[in-house]
C-alpha cells in the first residue's frame, strides 16, 4: 500500500497538474490510478474553476481536456461546484491565497498568485464540513500542498483532510503493482 | 601614454566562444542534445550501442559523435574493443543584465526530450527554446518550494495550463537528471 493512502469510499480533490503527470488513458500511471480509486470507490473531484481553466486553454492543449473528458467518462473523475457563497468556504479561499503569497519567494507578486491553487482548499473544507469523513487533497507543488496544509489546520479541518504530493503518490502506485 | 582600443574588462575569449558555439549547436539540435544526453547518462559507452538504443541510422550516429569529437567535449575510448566514447558535462556561465545565467546538461536533455516527450514537443513548437529555459528555471524553482506551478505560468506570461503541463514534464527531466548532472543540487 503507498505510503499516504487514501481511505475507501471517501473524496480526493486532484489538480490539473497531477492530471498532467498521470499522463492519458493509455499511460501506467493514469491506468494505476484508474484502477485505485476504482476499486477503493473513491470518487475523484475536480474543482469547477480548474476545469474551466482548462477549458480555456490554447488549442494545442485539447489533449489535456481529452484525457480530463475520458476520466470523466469513464466514471470515476467528476467536476465540483465550489459554494463561493459560503462565508466560511471563501474565507478558506481567501487565506489559502494570502498563505501561498507569504511563502513565495520575494520576487513574487501578489497579482502572480492565482485563486486557482487556493480553490482547492475552499473545497476541501466544503467537503470536510460536509457529509465526509475524509477529504484527501492531491497537488503537485510543495507550496501549494504546505499553504492548504497550513490552513486547513488552521481552520480546524486538519484531522479531516490530508493533503497529498500527486507525482509521489502516482510513483508510489507503480511501486506498488497497481495495473 | 597608450588609448589603445580595447573592451573593458574582456579576457581572451576564444575558449568561452567556442563552448558558446558548442552550446547553440546541442541547443539547436534536438537530436544531437539526444546523443549527447544518452551518452552523458551512459558512457563510457559502446558507438553500437549508442545507434541501438537510439534507434538512429549508422551514418548519423558517426555524425553526432564527430561533431561532438570536434567541440572537444567527447572522447573515444581507443585502447579498448570495440571503442567506446564518453563526454563531458557542460557547463556554461553567462554574466547578463538579469543576473548571472547559468547553462548545464539538464537544459540539454530538456531539449532532447522534445523527440519522445509530446509536453516538451508541443511548448517548444509554440514558444521555442528560449522558453524552455525560463521554463526550467521557474521549473526549478517551483521544485524549490518558492513559488506554485501557477505562479511560474504566470512568470512565464504563458496559459497556466500551458506553464503546469511543461513543468511537469520539466520535473520529470530534472528528476533524473540528478543523477548525471554534477552542476544540478538536489
Amino acid at each position: 500500500m503507498p505510503a499516504m493512502e487514501i481511505p475507501s469510499s471517501s473524496i480526493a480533490i486532484v489538480d490539473t497538474s497531477v492530471l498532467y503527470a498521470m499522463g492519458g488513458p493509455s499511460n501506467a500511471k493514469y491506468q494505476a490510478f484508474e484502477e485505485y480509486v476504482t476499486r477503493r470507490n473513491i470518487a475523484v473531484r475536480i474543482p469547477d474553476h480548474v476545469a474551466e481553466e482548462l477549458g480555456e486553454s490554447p488549442e494545442a492543449y485539447r489533449y489535456q481536456r481529452d484525457r480530463l473528458r475520458s476520466a470523466q467518462d469513464a466514471g470515476w473523475l467528476q467536476r465540483a461546484e465550489v459554494d463561493f457563497t459560503d462565508p466560511d468556504v471563501s474565507d478558506a479561499i481567501d487565506r489559502t491565497r494570502e498563505r501561498i503569497y507569504s511563502l513565495s519567494a520575494d520576487d513574487v507578486t501578489e497579482d502572480e498568485v492565482e485563486t486557482t491553487d487556493a480553490v482547492l482548499a475552499g473545497l476541501a473544507y466544503q467537503y470536510a464540513t460536509g457529509q465526509e469523513d475524509h477529504v484527501a487533497i492531491l497537488v503537485s507543488d510543495s507550496l501549494a500542498e504546505q499553504a492548504i496544509e497550513d490552513v486547513l489546520a488552521a481552520i480546524g479541518v486538519r484531522e479531516e483532510t490530508a493533503v497529498i504530493e500527486g507525482r509521489t503518490f502516482l510513483n508510489s502506485l507503480l511501486d506498488d503493482g497497481f495495473s | 601614454m597608450s588609448t589603445g582600443y580595447r573592451l573593458t574588462n574582456s579576457a581572451d575569449p576564444e575558449e568561452t566562444l567556442g563552448d558558446l558555439l558548442t552550446y547553440t549547436e546541442l541547443l539547436n539540435t534536438p537530436q544531437l542534445a539526444r546523443l549527447y544526453i544518452y551518452i552523458l547518462r551512459n558512457g563510457p559507452v559502446a558507438i553500437e550501442a549508442v545507434k541501438d538504443d537510439l534507434d538512429i541510422p549508422h551514418s548519423t550516429a558517426y555524425k553526432y559523435i564527430g561533431e561532438l569529437e570536434e567541440m572537444g567535449i567527447l572522447t573515444r575510448h581507443e585502447a579498448e574493443t570495440p571503442t567506446r566514447v564518453s563526454v563531458e558535462p557542460v557547463h556554461l556561465t553567462l554574466d547578463t543584465d538579469h543576473g548571472e545565467v547559468v547553462v548545464t546538461p539538464v537544459l540539454v536533455d530538456a531539449i532532447g526530450r522534445q523527440l519522445e516527450d509530446e509536453d516538451i514537443r508541443v511548448f517548444v513548437e509554440r514558444q521555442g527554446i528560449p522558453k524552455l529555459a525560463a521554463a526550467l528555471h521557474y521549473t526549478l524553482r517551483v521544485m524549490n518550494g518558492e513559488m506554485t506551478q501557477r505562479t511560474a505560468a504566470n512568470k512565464l506570461d504563458v496559459h497556466p495550463v500551458e506553464g503546469t503541463t511543461v513543468i511537469t514534464a520539466l520535473q520529470t527531466v530534472v528528476k533524473e537528471a540528478t543523477g548525471y548532472d554534477p552542476y544540478l543540487e538536489p
